[in-house]
């Protein structure tokens, strides 16, 4: 044997490795009823919002397109994502990522996974991926179903954009899609802190409701008139970052910040989880 | 590649401390290729911290470790299964789609021995039913076939037949042995001597994180005290008097304990009838092995300060 | 130890670069993003009302401006807050004939802000108007959102 298939073959198993973690941790959630659930809810919610709207005449207008329920379908996506989307989506990505790692402690399953030729990396990047699998899948999910239940439920007129002008259905579809697509970073910053939690406190109820904890508070740091630069430093802050795009002179900073922020949570807490986890010792039944 | 006379396992010296408590206070292991090594000792001695060690699953604070000639970053588990404490597995698949999971993640063609792994650990017929509704003995089996499905080399089994029925433990003890015909060296950690001594070629002794006895069964025998016995008579304290040069007679427990070779029993039961002194009720407390085993392991704090290593 | 070290290196710089780039702390909203938001706002909108009501006017010719303010006469005029006042200044009929209109503001930290119409009544105190045909719609002066950048 050469020595360059000796360092060939072990990179291209921990490659299919992370592959087959990743398919497996696909399966297994397919086959969990919460997951199932949630997939459930974030397809039927919306349109279930919009026939409880319709059912009245009132408006949620404290919540930015708010005002505007009745009188465009393109509006309801945005009371949506502003309305729900800060806990709704924490809560949504943590229901996997919070339990992903911390279920195999439930089961005390790691010492039948870990006694295998895959490696520990390769278990934590086929998870991680699962994970932020489920939470671009869900948002995406919710984003096309509230913008479906919107267009069907109560029309395609013209949408009143943040500057007083009339925004023509296309162009407000594209940046309602626009406006679902950059909260996807703040939800994976979400799912970072959620495996780090689920890695770290090895318990599902904490992986999976301390970062829906964490998100209420942060949100009301936010309320509470905490200074701008603590407030930019808040994940949630990302979630509300979109209101720039809907002005005659879109801006773009809050975007740029939020995206950073979201980012740095990411990275921090994914490497952190994984710094744990490869340390770890796996003792106990 | 393999050195056929290269030990299947060579650790050394390893030390293992989780917060207070020393689990592990410096312990060699040798486990020769081909063989079946017993390992036992009472409840914390150390040997299941030992044996995840051995699977890579804790780290050793010190010492090292070498499976076949190869320490952990080296690929180390390649060729080993097994599993230490209870197995466990995903109770919402059924026992085939966690054997197909974890044949996955192994790669090769470990997700063709499935049928073959199941088969041998007696599985087949429950193989669709959800793991969750599996009995422990169940769980056990299918342990064995997860280990199996990785065409071994070196098995290491924690209390292989914990939860079986004795028709288990019969096949399980016939499974390891046969496995143990084909050479596959197997390591298995067992708190009952008679199994250790049916099975194994080798045995360590732990106790309190430390290796008491390491050696072949051969060894340890040649140690093995006398064996003892519970007698009890019409007259014991008659019986007390009688008792021959090379043996002991104690009283315990409302009869008689005695300790000595065979023969010297015989002489000393045909004295007793001699005596007058009838034999109401003759047993075996303990096995030579186990009256060594326990007197391994259960001795006093003063015998652990003067170095109670026997055969190392 | 050189994991610790490295994030904690790596959060000081990440945070150093965000305090940078926002101002260092102080708020983003001031007097003059608001006016600069809610008056061509308001013009927008009222090209639309009037056409709900079949006038045709151009956001341009109005040439509106706006006067926001704190009601706390302590405060100073910036910052998130619900007692932000606007008026709201435009040239209706012809560049000498100004008119007004007065909006209560909220103002929300993150710079999107909500305007309540304060009078006149007939501009913006009702919440639905008639539409030339016939139909009743919201009136887009009652209140309005908008957004303006704070960073």
């Amino acid at each position: 044997m050469t020595a360059v298939a000796e360092r060939t073959e072990p990179r291209q198993a921990a490659r299919t490795g992370a592959w087959v973690v990743y398919r497996w941790e696909l399966i297994k959630l397919t086959r969990q009823v919460k997951a199932q659930v949630v997939v459930g809810l974030c397809v039927l919610a919306p349109f279930l919002f919009v026939a409880a709207l319709n059912a009245q005449s009132n408006v949620p207008q404290d919540t930015l397109f708010g005002r505007w329920v009745h009188d465009s379908g393109f509006s309801i996506p945005l009371v949506v994502l502003g309305f729900a989307g800060q806990w709704a989506l924490p809560a949504v990505t943590s229901v996997v990522a919070g339990d992903i790692f911390a279920c195999e402690d439930r089961y005390g399953t790691w010492k039948t996974i870990l006694t295998r030729s895959c490696g520990r990396s390769q278990i934590f990047t086929g998870k991680t991926f699962a994970a932020i699998t489920f939470s671009v899948v869900t948002t995406v999910l919710l984003a096309l179903s509230s913008l479906a239940a919107g267009v069907l439920l109560v029309g395609r007129q013209p949408l009143i954009g943040l500057s007083g002008t009339l925004l023509t259905p296309g162009h407000s579809a594209v940046l309602v899609l626009t406006s679902w697509a950059t909260v996807l970073l703040p939800v994976l910053g979400f799912t970072g802190l959620g495996l780090l939690l689920s890695v770290a406190s090895r318990s599902s109820a904490v992986g999976v409701g301390a970062p829906v904890v964490i998100g209420l508070v942060m949100q009301l740091a936010s309320l509470v008139n905490a200074p701008s630069a603590v407030r930019m430093l808040l994940l949630t802050t990302p979630f509300g970052a979109w209101h720039g795009l809907f002005t005659v002179r879109p801006f773009y900073g809050p975007l740029v910040q939020g995206a950073i922020v979201s980012l740095v949570y990411f990275v921090l807490c994914v490497g952190g989880a994984y710094a744990l986890l490869r340390r770890r010792d796996i003792t106990g039944s | 590649m393999d050195n056929p006379s290269q030990p299947a396992i060579e650790a050394r010296d390893l030390v293992k401390r989780f917060e207070d408590t020393t689990a592990l206070a410096g312990v060699d292991l040798r486990v020769g290729p081909g063989r079946v090594h017993g390992m036992v000792g009472p409840n914390g001695a150390g040997k299941t911290t030992l044996l995840t060690m051995l699977m890579g699953l804790v780290r050793p604070d010190a010492g090292s470790i070498r499976v076949f000639g190869r320490t952990r970053e080296e690929n180390g588990l390649e060729g080993v299964a097994g599993f230490v404490e209870s197995p466990r597995f995903y109770p919402y698949l059924s026992g085939r789609r966690n054997l197909a999971l974890l044949a996955d993640l192994d790669g090769g063609d470990a997700a063709a021995r499935i049928d073959e792994s199941l088969e041998l650990a007696g599985l087949t017929d429950h193989a669709g039913a959800r793991v969750g509704g599996y009995s422990v003995g169940m769980r056990q089996r299918l342990g064995i076939a997860a280990a199996l499905l990785r065409d071994p080399r070196l098995l290491i089994l924690d209390e292989p037949a914990s939860g079986l029925d004795p028709a288990g433990t019969r096949d399980m003890r016939a499974l390891i042995a046969r496995l143990a015909g084909e050479g596959v060296t197997i390591l298995l950690s067992s708190h009952d001597m008679d199994e250790v001594e049916d099975l194994c070629d080798d045995i360590t002794i732990m106790r309190a994180g430390q290796v008491v006895f390491d050696g072949s069964m051969e060894e340890l025998r040649d140690k093995a005290p006398d064996p003892a016995f519970r007698l009890s008579t019409s007259d014991d304290e008659k019986a007390l008097t009688v008792a021959g040069p090379g043996m002991t007679v104690t009283p315990d427990d409302g009869g008689l304990l005695v300790h000595a070779q065979r023969d010297q029993l015989d002489a000393y039961v045909i004295a007793l009838g001699r005596a007058d002194v009838a034999v109401r009720r003759l047993d075996l407390e303990a096995s030579a092995l186990k009256a060594l085993f326990f007197r391994l392991t259960e001795s006093g704090a003063e015998d652990r300060a003067t170095g109670p290593e026997v055969g190392t | 130890m050189r994991w610790g070290a490295m994030r904690r290196g790596t959060t000081a710089a990440v945070v150093a670069v965000l305090l940078g780039t926002s101002g260092c702390g102080s708020s983003g909203v001031t007097k003059d993003r608001l006016n600069h938001a809610v008056a061509p706002t308001f013009a927008n909108l009222y090209v639309l009302q009037q056409s709900l009501r079949g006038r045709k006017v151009g956001a341009a010719s109005l040439n509106s401006k706006a006067d926001c303010a704190r009601g706390d006469a302590q405060a100073a005029d910036s910052g998130a807050g619900n007692d932000w006042m606007c008026t709201v200044t435009w040239f209706n009929t012809g560049p000498d004939i100004a008119v007004t209109a007065s909006y209560q503001v909220h103002v929300q930290t993150n710079g999107c802000y909500t305007a309540d119409g304060d009078g006149p009544a007939d501009l913006n105190g009702q919440q639905m108007l008639t539409a030339t045909d016939g139909a009743t719609v919201t009136n887009p002066l009652w209140q309005f959102d908008g957004c303006f950048d704070t960073t």
